[in-house]
């Protein structure tokens, strides 16, 4: 049995917690619960016949008064980006924690911790505020990019058996 | 141009064909004819463009074929060289991963099931050095908690306790079991993390099996958090540690190496001594899986080993109930005390009680005694009532029962008793009988037993006509002269005319002899000389001599007779008188008695 850590980043309100619970329960509601300090959930996958158990660290997302704290990523084998479709500047706060933990955790473990940006919410397709051509660019610069929706559940044990993947340097 | 292009096509087709058979290319001549000159022609651009390239593969083939021949000529490798490697080689395999393991697991699994199938004896006894004690040591383990248990449940199924902690359990809703055990558990480790202090992962986790407890990958998650949360929060220092949480009855108490984390949940007031063990332990861990810690990747199934060395920190201590409520305190000190004296005071007072109440009993059961009224104090005590002069005396009774006479008041009024026993003890007291003397009294008649003398006996009849309860005075006394008289009415018959006895005297000589002994014993007793005559007689048919003389001789034939009866009369001076013709009596002979006042 392989346990690894995994956190859940990104800025407040981009449905950092509702993925979780979709992943984890099969659960979506629809109201909105702010997370304060941190959430801890457990969920057993099964990847190319090895059994991983994924601890989720749902952080505090990062608003103008709140930023994460790096010792909460401490350890962590892998993150998620959640960007609200809806919202650009999401994208833009991803950019930011994304170069962050590349100094905080990068340098020290002389690695690059495998991550996976997840574009949610995309079941409102009218308020999407993220071009094709940003998706494009993302993936240009060798990120991968995930549509994902916790209301509707699209791609979201997709997306945590993709990054259990790139841990573990699974094709 | 032309030409160059038709070169260079060749070209291509050259390295095309070189793709298609390297062999056909480097190694032999193209074995078409009809384009031999061709091939003359690409032999000589071939030789002009990779004459090196040919030299070097030419080079190592010839390399090549020496290493064959050389491994050709080698004999195999031998089974003593493949076991000088074979270790070290499991040894580097199994470092590297459990490949080794899981590919000889079927043939260990096969091999074994060979075995047992072939022999199963020698499993059973490789076996048993290891079965044997555990199953010793898994029995007494067994029996030891079932006696422990046996005794809890005794203990607390009778004790006054037990009923406060059932009513503890029903008024809050928690089992009876579990309320025995908060209130006896000094204290007691429930649960172990072992945390991968980086990742926050657990790596192990124990617990003693109380009650259903969270998620303990969670949890060990969530200590980290908490951790790095407060350390972040309330301390610039990155070496400030959270060593202790606590909430009510629970804390946690954190011990750390360079990467793990030791949380032990502990249920009440645990030793700080314990904390080395926890210490001791970990560092035990450290040691023993130094390398699985440093590349610790979420693996956590080789850490199944440091299994045992938490189980052991799982302690617990039973409280001792005295000890736990027994704490000092200046109130406490003065309800003890308190309820030392008047436990003393109790043991006093019910002695007391115990001995006035006896007492007074005693006194009611004595003759001549009335009590009428009594009363206890804690200080002094009182009894008053009517009391014959003759009865027991109150105050020394009040000695037997070891009460004191100077915290008794008594009063008792003098009255005549009707008891029997009183009115008896009451003419003993009065008439004073003599030593041989005895007084009986029944239905008011007063006996008096035994000799005594006449003027004594006319006294006593006086006095007691005078003592209340007494209506009559009866005497049994033996009277001298009844004994006197009855002795001297006994005749002893002799033949006329001889001093021989008649026929059938002996048994008047006996009684005469025994008469004449009490008479004797009575004499001696009441202080009186007696003298004794043996009186013999005749029938006056002879002359008045030889009737004196024959009577004399019968006078001393009975008093020799009568001497030689009985050793008492042995010495006894009977004189002998011969008293001569008398009509009255004939030829007899008797005893006669002169008493002397």
């Amino acid at each position: 049995m392989i346990n690894k850590k995994i956190c859940m980043l990104g800025a407040s309100g981009v449905g950092k917690t509702s993925l979780v619970q979709r992943f984890v329960r099969s659960i979506y509601s629809g109201k909105y619960h702010m997370t304060i300090g941190v959430k801890i959930d457990k969920k057993q996958i099964s990847v190319a016949g090895e059994d991983v158990t994924l601890m989720l660290w749902d952080l505090q997302g990062e608003d103008e008064e709140f930023k994460i704290r790096p010792s909460f990523l401490r350890g962590a084998s892998g993150y998620f980006l959640v960007v609200d479709s809806t919202r650009h500047e999401t994208l833009v706060n991803a950019f930011a924690i994304q170069k962050m933990i590349e100094i905080e955790l990068g340098t020290k473990t002389g690695s690059e911790i495998p991550f996976v940006v997840l574009l949610n919410k995309s079941d409102l397709i009218d308020n999407i505020q993220i071009s094709a051509v940003e998706v494009q660019e993302f993936e240009n610069k060798g990120w991968q990019i995930i549509i994902t929706s916790a209301k509707t559940g699209e791609m979201v044990e997709e997306s945590f058996i993709e990054l259990t993947k790139k841990i573990l340097k699974i094709s | 141009m032309k030409s160059k292009s038709l070169q260079q096509e060749k070209v291509e087709r050259i390295l095309e064909s070189e793709k298609t058979s390297d062999s056909s290319f480097i190694g032999e001549a193209p074995k078409n004819n009809v384009e031999t000159a061709e091939f003359d022609e690409f032999g000589s651009l071939r030789l002009l463009l990779l004459s090196q390239e040919q030299s070097k593969i030419s080079q190592l083939e010839a390399k090549v074929k020496t290493l064959q021949s050389q491994l050709d000529t080698l004999p195999p490798a031998t089974s003593k060289e493949v076991s000088d490697v074979l270790p070290k080689a499991i040894k580097h395999r199994n470092k590297i991963d459990n490949q080794l393991s899981k590919a000889t697991l079927p043939i260990v699994v096969d091999n074994i099931r060979q075995s047992v199938k072939e022999n199963p004896q020698i499993l059973a006894e490789a076996l048993f050095p290891a079965i044997g004690p555990a199953i010793r040591k898994a029995i007494a383990e067994a029996l030891a908690t079932m006696v422990q248990s046996l005794n809890q449940t005794i203990e607390y199924s009778f004790s006054p306790r037990s009923i406060k902690w059932r009513l503890e359990a029903f008024q809050t809703g928690k089992s009876f079991a579990e309320v025995v055990l908060i209130k006896t558990l000094l204290y007691r480790v429930e649960e172990i993390f072992l945390i991968h202090k980086e990742t926050g992962l657990l790596i192990q986790h124990v617990s003693a099996n109380i009650g259903k407890g969270q998620d303990a990958d969670m949890v060990s998650a969530m200590l980290t958090a908490i951790q790095d949360f407060v350390r972040d929060s309330f301390s610039n220092s990155a070496d400030a540690n959270l060593d202790t949480l606590t909430l009510g009855e629970l804390s946690v108490w954190i011990e750390r190496s360079q990467d793990l984390l030791f949380a032990a949940v502990i249920r009440g007031n645990a030793p700080l001594s314990l904390r080395e063990k926890f210490q001791t332990s970990l560092e035990e861990i450290v040691i023993d899986q130094e390398d699985e810690i440093n590349n610790f990747q979420g693996e956590v199934d080789s850490f199944e080993r440091s299994r045992p060395v938490l189980q052991e920190c799982l302690q617990y201590q039973l409280g001792n109930e005295n000890q736990s409520r027994g704490k000092v305190t200046p109130f406490n000190f003065g309800v003890a005390f308190i309820g030392l004296l008047l436990c003393v005071a109790g043991i006093f007072w019910f002695i007391d009680y115990w001995r006035w109440t006896s007492y007074v009993a005693d006194l009611k059961n004595q003759k001549g005694i009335v009590v009428t009224e009594t009363e206890r104090g804690w200080f002094y005590h009182s009894v008053q009532g009517l009391r014959d002069p003759t009865a027991a005396d109150p105050i020394n009774l009040l000695k037997t029962y070891s009460l004191n006479s100077e915290k008794t008041f008594s009063r008792w009024e003098e009255y005549q008793s009707s008891n029997p026993e009183i009115i008896l003890k009451r003419a003993n007291f009065l008439l004073n009988p003599p030593k041989d003397v005895s007084l009986t009294f029944a239905d008011g008649i007063l006996l008096i037993n035994g000799n005594a003398t006449k003027q004594w006996v006319d006294n006593a009849k006086l006095v007691a006509a005078a003592i209340v309860g007494i209506k009559e005075v009866r005497t049994n006394n033996v009277s001298i002269n009844d004994l006197k008289e009855k002795l001297e009415a006994l005749n002893v018959f002799f033949v006329c005319k001889s001093v021989d006895y008649e026929k059938d005297q002996n048994q008047t000589i006996s009684d005469i002899a025994n008469q004449l002994t009490e008479l004797k014993n009575v004499a001696k007793t009441q202080n009186i000389n007696i003298r004794f005559e043996s009186q013999g007689n005749a029938d006056g048919k002879g002359s008045t001599d030889t009737n004196n003389k024959i009577s004399l001789k019968r006078a001393e034939k009975l008093a020799e007779s009568v001497r030689s009866i009985s050793p008492d009369l042995k010495d006894l001076e009977i004189k002998p008188n011969g008293l001569g013709a008398t009509e009255k009596v004939g030829c007899s002979a008797s005893i006669e008695a002169t008493l002397e006042q």
